[in-house]
């Protein structure tokens, strides 16, 4: 079936069925849904674009992208963040075409027109005068983004003039993104450049996974896990069979993967991180906070729509002490069947510089396109594509049904904001992904 | 001294180079694994398009690969059983092209080769093979059991790379 080109609510109401915990396949392949996307969507919601490391000092520039957008982050000579969109207000060339560097604007290859840090029209390709004033040249500043605020040193930005406040859009699911990125005074930093690779399937699939699945964490990655966690992936199953799965709201999920009964005693508090940071997370986190992150192996967390992080500790030394990384990425929207993968690593500001040299590798050998982990996962999603391509099985669903054994445990008492279900197993956190993109899709 | 090679030491290290190259492209990690050295270091900086004036460095840097013998011997393990790699189950078609071999002498037992690899890989699930070329720059040691690889940089020539993974060797 394709679809027919005019897609409406009710069509969208019956591609996620939230009663069966199904949703079709075509949302992971057709391209017009994918289109569809990138007005109701994308160019409504609050999306990540850098971390505050990247660009300390006036004149520093990143160029990002805002799903099909290509756009500069940069801070102005007065301090303050700018998004601006990275094509010429003239004739739409590319300005920026470096990753990274330090400027005081943007001159376009094409005419010669020049902007501020700000966006700001200051030349055009010759005399202005020539214009005879009949150019308003304040209609020609590049294209900001509506509103750019950040959150523990991510900064996010949106196209959208009524979106919500960021604090707003993330909500609770704040209180679980400090779990991981706001536990030390100062915060974090990127350890370097970004990692970014094309995966052959659509955005959703790393959103989703994300969210987060856990028993493909024991098929994909079991003997990995044993390989450089050091953890029996019996032991990774009881974690994941056991411990909770988060819905933060707003379509922010994730899961706290405890340490299991068969292993408690034998791996401490904070297990993979050095004891100068844990005495800082212990004064940073709240006592509720403390609660969960004491027993964490890992964390796993997508903040609606694209937006992931994974934390877990690796040994890579023979008898080595595991050591903790923090990955952050954006699924990137390519096509309904591509997506490209932004990754960056994170430590904490205050970590000695063995620490942060040691974390680094760590996250380079797991969460990477070399990583032990990423090249697993893409090689299974670039499987869904293969597999959903025809006529015949892009007709299936996506099956999320674990969920109906388990959306209705909510842990009662649980320590934390949000709704709390008992076992990474559930898929409900998962599938709660593609309820928020429904939700968008359908106004 | 000189720095140049003789026409056999050249002979034997291109030798050597080709060698290795069947060997990845064949993916039999247990034999390339043994002309690996002891104090290994494999790194593939993260390529990146900059200015040449106005450049800066964002952290401490993060290459897709930085790895030790130790990190190395766990990835080679992992990818040599199906039971412990999705990423080449099944196996890639690889071929592994080396070329623009220079080398100079770097001590008595030592040498610098720079050569150029370019790596072709089929997967099952795409008809077209992506591509991929680099420029090494390694240390060979020469030991009283043969070559062994100490160190080798690869700059790959994609900033964003056109492949799911790099599950194989450069």
């Amino acid at each position: 079936m394709l679809l027919k080109e005019n897609l409406g609510p009710a069509d969208f109401e019956q591609l996620v069925d939230e009663q069966k915990a199904t949703a079709s396949r075509l949302i992971f392949t057709d391209q017009s849904i994918f289109e569809l996307e990138q007005e109701k969507l994308f160019a409504k919601v609050w999306l990540y674009i850098g971390h505050d490391s990247e660009i300390p000092n006036p004149g520093d520039y990143v160029t990002r992208k805002m799903a099909t957008d290509p756009v500069i982050l940069n801070r102005g000579e007065d301090g303050n963040i700018n998004v601006l969109l990275n094509s010429c207000s003239h004739r739409g060339t590319l300005l920026c075409t470096t990753d990274t560097g330090n400027t005081k604007g943007f001159t376009c290859a094409y005419h010669g027109w020049a902007f501020g840090l700000n966006g700001d029209l200051k030349a055009t390709a010759d005399d202005m005068n020539l214009y005879d004033g009949k150019v308003d040249f304040d209609t020609l500043n590049l294209k900001s983004a509506a509103r750019v605020d950040s959150y523990a040193g991510l900064i996010f930005a949106t196209w959208n003039n009524e979106a919500p406040d960021l604090a707003d859009f993330l909500g609770d699911a704040r209180w679980y993104l400090d779990l991981y990125r706001k536990r030390t005074p100062q915060g974090m930093e990127v350890l370097g450049a970004p990692h970014r690779w094309v995966v052959e399937t659509n955005w959703k699939t790393g959103a989703v996974n994300f969210g987060a699945d856990g028993p493909h964490a024991v098929k994909v990655h079991g003997p990995i896990t044993q390989a450089t966690f050091g953890i029996p992936p019996q032991a990774v199953r009881d974690s994941l069979l056991y411990s909770p799965a988060i819905s933060m709201g707003n379509g922010h999920n994730g899961i706290l993967p405890f340490i299991p009964e068969s292993l408690r005693g034998q791996v401490p508090a904070f297990t993979g991180y050095p004891a100068e940071l844990i005495e800082l997370y212990e004064q940073c986190l709240t006592t509720a906070q403390l609660e969960v992150s004491r027993d964490l192996l890992g964390g796993v967390q997508t903040m609606f729509p694209n937006f992931s992080s994974v934390q877990a500790p690796a040994i890579f030394r023979p008898g080595g002490p595991p050591i903790n990384m923090l990955a952050i990425r954006v699924w990137q929207p390519i096509s309904a069947t591509q997506m490209e993968i932004w990754n960056w690593f994170l430590v904490e500001k205050e970590a000695s510089e063995e620490w942060k040299h040691e974390a680094m590798l760590a996250g380079v050998r797991t969460f990477s396109p070399g990583g032990t982990f990423d090249q697993d996962d893409a090689e299974a999603w670039a499987g869904i594509t293969a597999g959903i391509a025809g006529q015949q099985s892009r007709q299936g669903d996506m099956n999320f049904q674990m969920a109906l054994a388990y959306r209705d445990q909510i842990i009662p008492d649980f320590p934390g904001p949000g709704k709390a279900y008992p076992s990474i197993y559930g898929e409900v956190t998962e599938f709660d992904v593609l309820l928020e993109w429904q939700k968008y899709m359908t106004a | 001294m000189s720095n140049r090679v003789s026409e056999t030491e050249y002979r034997d290290l291109a030798d050597f180079l080709c060698d290795e190259a069947e060997l990845l492209s064949a993916q039999d990690y247990p034999n390339w694994q043994k002309m690996l050295a002891e104090d290994l270091h494999y790194l593939i900086p993260v390529p990146q398009f900059l200015e040449q004036v106005g450049s800066r460095e964002i952290g401490i840097g993060n290459g897709y690969f930085d790895d030790d013998i130790h990190s190395m011997r766990i990835r080679l393990e992992l990818l040599s059983s199906p039971q412990t790699t999705t990423a080449e189950h099944v196996r890639s078609m690889l071929n592994h092209v080396v070329s623009n071999i220079r080398i100079t002498k770097a001590g008595d037992d030592e040498y610098h080769c720079k050569s150029c690899i370019t790596v072709h890989r089929t997967r099952f699930n795409k008809k077209e093979p992506t591509i991929i070329s680099g420029r090494r720059q390694d240390l060979i040691r020469r030991t009283t059991d043969g070559f062994r690889l100490v160190t080798r940089q690869v700059n790959l020539n994609q900033s964003i790379l056109m492949s799911s993974n790099i599950s194989y060797f450069f």
